[in-house]
C-alpha cells in the first residue's frame, strides 16, 4: 500500500512540475509561413519554434511573438 | 515482476499522461478553446469538448491513484484513448486542415507520431486492465477456496 502511494505521488509531482515548467517556457508565436496543415499560432519556446519552423540562417522574418511583434525569429531567405 | 507492480507502473504512466495533458490544457485554456473551435468535425460541440476532455482526464487521474478505483480508471483511460485515436484517424483521413489541440509537448508531434503515441498508451491501458482483472480473479478464487466473504 505504501509503495503504491509513493509511486502515485511521484507520478503526480512529476506531471504537475512538467506541465508548469513547459508552460512557463512556452509563449504564443505566430508563424508567418506555417506548413500546410499546421496552425499559424503555436505555443512553444523560442528555441522550439526556431528548430521546427525556422531552421537555418537568420535572414527573413519567420515568426513573431503574439503581443510583441518586435520580437521575431528569422529563417533563411527563399 | 509481480502483477501488482506492473499495474501500479502502468497506472503511474497513465497518471502522468492524463495529469500533464489536463494541466497543459487548463494552463493555456484560451489557446485550447481556440484550437478546438478550429477543428472541422467538432466545431458545433466545441463547448462540450472544451469542458469535458480536461474534466475526464482529471477524473481518470484521480481514479488511477487509488487501488479501489484503479480498474475503473484503466477502463476509462482505455475508452478515452480510443476516442482520441478515432478522432486522430478521422482527421488524418478526411480533414484538409489539421489543427492540434494537444497539451504541452504533444503539440510538437506530427499527427502520425501522435497516432503512434496514442496507440502505445491505449495498449498500456489494455494491458493494465487485463493484468488487474487477472489479479482480481485470483483473489476471488482464493476467497472461494477459503470460504471468505468479499468486502464490498
Amino acid at each position: 500500500m505504501k509503495r503504491s502511494v509513493y509511486i502515485m505521488a511521484i507520478a503526480v509531482v512529476f506531471a504537475v512540475a512538467s506541465a508548469f515548467t513547459v508552460h512557463r517556457q512556452t509563449q504564443s508565436w505566430n508563424v508567418d509561413h506555417p506548413e500546410v496543415g499546421t496552425p499559424g499560432i503555436v505555443l512553444l519556446s523560442a528555441a522550439q519554434v526556431k528548430l521546427f519552423y525556422c531552421p537555418g540562417v537568420n535572414s527573413v522574418e519567420c515568426a513573431y511573438l503574439v503581443g510583441s511583434m518586435g520580437t521575431t525569429i528569422k529563417k533563411p531567405s527563399p | 515482476m509481480k502483477k501488482n507492480t506492473i499495474v501500479e507502473l502502468i497506472s503511474a504512466l497513465l497518471l502522468i499522461l492524463f495529469t500533464y495533458t489536463a494541466l497543459s490544457k487548463l494552463l493555456d485554456f484560451e489557446k485550447f478553446k481556440y484550437q478546438i473551435g478550429q477543428s472541422p468535425f467538432i466545431t458545433n460541440i466545441s463547448w462540450l469538448v472544451i469542458w469535458s476532455i480536461p474534466s475526464a482526464e482529471i477524473i481518470i487521474s484521480i481514479f488511477l491513484i487509488f487501488k479501489r478505483t484503479r480498474l475503473a480508471g484503466l477502463y476509462l483511460s482505455f475508452f478515452l484513448l480510443l476516442l482520441f485515436k478515432g478522432y486522430i484517424f478521422i482527421m488524418l483521413r478526411y480533414s484538409s486542415y489539421l489543427p492540434c489541440s494537444c497539451g504541452g509537448v504533444l503539440s510538437i508531434m506530427s499527427w502520425k507520431q501522435h497516432l503512434i503515441f496514442n496507440l502505445a498508451f491505449t495498449g498500456l491501458s489494455l494491458a493494465g486492465i487485463i493484468v488487474q482483472n487477472s489479479i482480481k480473479e485470483k483473489v476471488i478464487s482464493k476467497m472461494r477456496v477459503t470460504g471468505m466473504k468479499l468486502n464490498t
